[in-house]
């Protein structure tokens, strides 16, 4: 599924993530990942990104991430939610 | 979880719409609990997250920033304030990290600043470190991801902060007894 439109999903409070889903040229995903535990799950958010834009078929967009220290769980609920948002017909 | 999410989702909404309604030069702060949800959500809690909203907002006043507007309401994430200070992002964030990092039971709350327009002041702004864990001390955020400490831990280490705030605030009201200046704004523990 390709984006339709930018959509967003989360907040920038502690233990939260805000993801930010929006159109890219092309037909790959671009990923773009800011947390407060980068250094130590950097890696790991960015296989659940891709792992969860995959699930979903996203195509065409860009996500980025940007994480207060959220658990895995949250994470990969409002990654679902931003690009359901996103790719959902108007 | 889900009902967690959406009234984070909700609160978060809201702050930015309070927030794109400021005039120049005020701020919105924003208070909420910095307990596990199994906590923060408890009818304890909840009364508890009331106390220290009125001892932010009295704080704000004592700084010469009498809050220009307050709302305080209980959703499923549990206690969230808002209050409308008449001051820059930087000097409301002082007054937040005053509140937060003053004594330790500040380390109960989290205080949050958005400037006019929804933008985020955060500690990164001043060139500060992550917050740490009210438990150990590390940075708090990886205590949280890693689930460090359990409920119980957390809960005992938050009710000796919530006790200091209250024998403090007792002290206050003895000296306010015998004349001098103390807390004010109903920061009296119920």
């Amino acid at each position: 599924m390709e984006a339709q439109r930018d959509a967003v999903a989360g907040s920038l409070e502690s233990s939260d993530v805000l993801v930010t889903v929006s159109k890219d040229a092309g037909s790959g995903v671009k990923i773009d990942i800011d947390s407060v535990v980068k250094k130590q799950y950097g890696k790991r958010i960015q296989s659940v990104t891709e792992e969860v834009s995959s699930k979903l078929g996203l195509k065409g967009a860009k996500i980025k991430v940007q994480d207060r220290g959220a658990l895995e769980c949250t994470l990969r609920a409002r990654l679902e939610t931003a690009i359901e948002r996103a790719t959902a017909s108007a | 979880m889900e009902g967690i999410l959406e009234a984070k989702s909700a609160r978060w909404a809201k702050r930015i719409s309070l927030a794109e309604a400021l005039s120049p030069g005020s701020s919105l702060v924003t208070l909420t609990l910095r307990l596990p949800a199994a906590l923060r959500v408890s009818e304890l809690w909840r009364d508890r997250g009331r106390v220290l909203f009125d001892a932010l907002a009295a704080r704000a006043e004592n700084a010469g920033l009498a809050p220009l507007s307050r709302e305080f309401r209980q959703s499923a994430d549990g206690p969230e304030g808002y209050l409308v200070v008449p001051a820059r992002a930087r000097r409301a964030k002082e007054l937040a990290l005053d509140f937060e990092e003053g004594e330790d039971w500040g380390a109960l709350v989290d205080a949050d600043i958005m400037g006019s327009g929804g933008s985020v002041y955060g500690r990164e702004e001043l060139g500060l470190e992550p917050r740490s864990c009210l438990v150990c001390g590390a940075q708090g955020s990886l205590c949280a991801v890693e689930k460090r400490h359990s409920t119980e831990e957390i809960s005992a280490r938050a009710e000796a902060l919530w006790k200091r705030f209250c024998d403090k605030n007792a002290a206050e009201a003895g000296s306010d007894h015998r004349g001098s200046a103390g807390m004010q704004g109903g920061a009296e523990p119920r």
